[in-house]
């Protein structure tokens, strides 16, 4: 069947019942992503750090480090920069024919996954809807190829409000899970039950996305602990660290959520 | 329409008769996770013990749930190839400002999913005409791609926007259905006009394309949308998309059966209800379900004297904001009928309710002082008493929470 390729691929970086997975951003998109370009400081001392992805543009992906022993290389994650428009300009925005080579060319170089990021609370309505096509495109595009989908689904702007900003995760979330995405990493709510509501509702997969900066008025503030516990206590599958998060905020992470199996 | 898509399409609209029932559930793409479409699997489950002709989802949750479409007695699987935020109203968490499409999947991965049909929206009355002029084209390219791979597409086309009024409705619906054809649709999933002389106008305007009739929001009451699906099959449409009126029913299998009975067995909306059942019957009340929102007042005045004027209601709502409510209503006790002097009331065996007869009635008032629940009102022209609307109490049919229902009255 052809789905099968599809289900090797997610297998490695979506962890089976009752275990979770520590995903680490190493791509710059910005503004969310200002920590700072990675890509240079992707040491052997982070991949043997036990996390289990990566998310790196195509350039990283092709200049990722060779790793010896191929088994215990986290998976590589691709992200598809189509997304700036989320933050009100199109600058650098590709279109389908740009990205559909971006999936070839990741999965060439061994790629498990594409990364795409969707938000909901433009202050147009023309932005949610590129962006929701775009997104669509890129899980399509996946499909086609027999590529597995991680989508970022988080609110953007003032229309956000505290009031409605779970209401809005739910809502980013759950579209681009009807649209066929095979996972999604969603902001930390608030609170454990609300987090774990959501997830309930989503129908996919889902990790916690540690975000860097505020982009939304209703954004909780949280700590590296919050979001870890968030993980354990509502079942979600893992964490997406931001680029900002040191060695020893990622081994923390991996202590964590491995159980407290430290690498 | 050639074999492939012929084929196809009946899965969906039954052969034997040209009808169809089609439940939408594809609302979370939309509207994210409301009520019914959160736990769709669930959902889903309940609403297949109901026998729908296919099922309406989005590509991801088709492919998630596609174990429910296997095998010969299985729904068929129509597949939404389109999103929009035009459904988010004033009310939403994030309401739309203005209306947006995009396409959100391909024919050729539809196909794959195994769709039996792709649905798309197509919208007349955008304050941008290039957007109109955009969504066309969209949906030409659709029935392009669904003719090369013999899919049936079925448009949905809506008037949606500033353009929009209640004065050009019907005829904005006649025109979106003319440019749908135009465009390709095998079959449609057009709104109810509000009467059968202007949807019959659509029909024609489909001319021989299959037309569905949607549910829109969910209505207040069962009788509601099974009545407009009896007046949209009268002149000549091929059956029912409903979605919110299955998926957020309390038992989605039972509001199918009602809708089988009107779609596909022929009976009225009325038959429909009264599931064969006839008298006598009686009303039952289950205090703990009323809201206090009156609407069996008005459905019992409007049924009996033509107007609102609550004052003549046959029944009586006691209690204030916010609540509890007690409803009372005619259980045929007879004290009434005993107390008549001369004979004015008696008590109608075939229906189960009062007879009145105002040529004798002297207007004793006897009737009302005999009644447990104070119920017979009385004016200097007349008496009135609940006659159960002549077999069909409008009181239980428009009742939202069923706090006033229907049961035979052997059952008492």
């Amino acid at each position: 069947m052809y789905a099968s390729e599809r289900e090797e691929r997610i297998r490695s970086f979506i962890p089976g019942e009752g275990q979770k997975s520590v995903i680490v951003q190493l791509d710059t998109l910005p503004p969310m992503r200002t920590g700072r370009t990675q890509r240079k400081n992707v040491t052997s001392d982070l991949l043997s750090s036990g996390i289990d992805g990566v998310i790196v543009d195509i350039q990283g992906a092709e200049e990722f480090p060779k790793d010896p022993q191929p088994r215990k290389r986290p998976a590589l994650l691709v992200s598809v920069a189509w997304t700036t428009s989320s933050f009100g300009g199109t600058e650098g925005r590709l279109s389908l024919h740009d990205s559909l080579p971006i999936i070839e060319r990741a999965l060439r170089v061994g790629a498990s996954g594409l990364v795409g990021t969707f938000s909901v609370g433009h202050q147009r309505d023309e932005d949610e809807a590129d962006n929701f096509g775009f997104t669509s495109k890129l899980i399509d595009g996946c499909h086609d190829l027999g590529a597995r989908t991680l989508i970022e689904a988080f609110p953007i702007g003032e229309r956000a409000t505290k009031q409605t900003y779970a209401d809005c995760v739910g809502l980013a979330a759950r579209m681009v899970s009807e649209a066929g995405c095979s996972s999604v990493a969603i902001p930390y709510v608030s609170s454990t039950e609300g987090i774990r509501g959501l997830a309930e509702v989503i129908g996919v997969p889902t990790f916690v996305l540690d975000m860097e900066q505020k982009v939304a008025s209703g954004q909780a503030d949280c700590e590296l602990a919050d979001l870890l516990k968030a993980v354990s206590d509502a079942d979600l599958c893992g964490i997406v660290l931001s680029p900002g998060r040191d060695l020893a905020e990622i081994r923390q992470a991996v202590a964590e959520l491995h159980e407290g199996e430290l690498p | 329409m050639r074999g492939g898509k012929s084929a196809k399409l009946s899965r969906i609209i039954d052969p034997s008769d040209k009808r169809a029932i089609v439940v939408a559930a594809d609302h979370g793409m939309m509207l994210g996770p409301i009520p019914g479409a959160a736990d769709l699997e669930r959902t889903l489950k309940r609403v297949i013990e109901g026998k729908p002709d296919g099922i309406l989802m989005s590509p991801g949750q088709a492919e998630r749930h596609s174990y429910l479409f296997k095998g010969p007695s299985a729904p068929g699987l129509l597949i939404r190839g389109d999103w929009t935020n035009a459904f988010r109203d004033r009310g939403y968490t994030l309401p739309a400002r203005s209306t947006q499409f995009c396409a959100v999947t391909s024919a050729k991965r539809a196909a794959r999913l195994g769709a039996d049909a792709i649905t798309i929206y197509l919208f007349v009355g955008y304050q941008d005409k290039e957007q109109e002029k955009s969504h066309f084209e969209r949906a030409i390219q659709f029935s392009r791609d669904c003719d090369e791979l013999g899919i049936p597409l079925v448009i949905e086309p809506i008037p949606m926007g500033p353009r929009v009024t209640k004065t050009n409705y019907h005829e904005l619906v006649r025109y979106s259905v003319e440019l749908a054809v135009k465009a390709g649709a095998d079959a449609l999933k057009v709104p109810y006009t509000g009467d059968p002389e202007t949807f019959s106008e659509v029909v024609a305007a489909a001319r021989g394309t299959p037309v569905l009739m949607l549910g829109g929001y969910k209505a207040l009451s069962e009788r509601e949308p099974l009545e407009a699906v009896e007046e949209a099959l009268s002149v000549g449409g091929s059956g029912v998309v409903f979605g919110r009126n299955v998926i957020q029913s309390s038992d989605p299998a039972h509001t199918l059966q009602l809708i089988r009975n009107v779609v596909h067995e022929g009976k009225t909306a009325r038959e429909a209800l009264a599931g064969g059942q006839r008298g006598p019957i009686m009303l039952r009340v289950d205090r703990d379900l009323c809201t206090g929102c009156m609407i069996c007042l008005s459905a019992c005045t409007m049924s009996r004297e033509s107007n609102f004027d609550v004052s003549k209601a046959r029944l009586k709502v006691a209690g204030g904001w916010p609540g509890p409510f007690t409803p009372d209503v005619c259980d045929q006790c007879g004290q009434c009928v005993l107390a008549c002097p001369t004979g004015s009331l008696v008590m109608d065996d075939e229906v189960g309710g009062l007879r009145y007869d105002r040529e004798t009635c002297t207007l004793c008032g006897e009737c009302a002082k005999a009644c447990p629940y104070g119920l017979p009102l009385m004016d200097e022209e007349r008496v009135y008493v609940c006659d159960l609307c002549e077999g069909w109490p409008e009181c239980a049919d428009w009742c939202p929470t069923k706090a006033v229902s229907v049961v035979l009255r052997a059952l008492k």
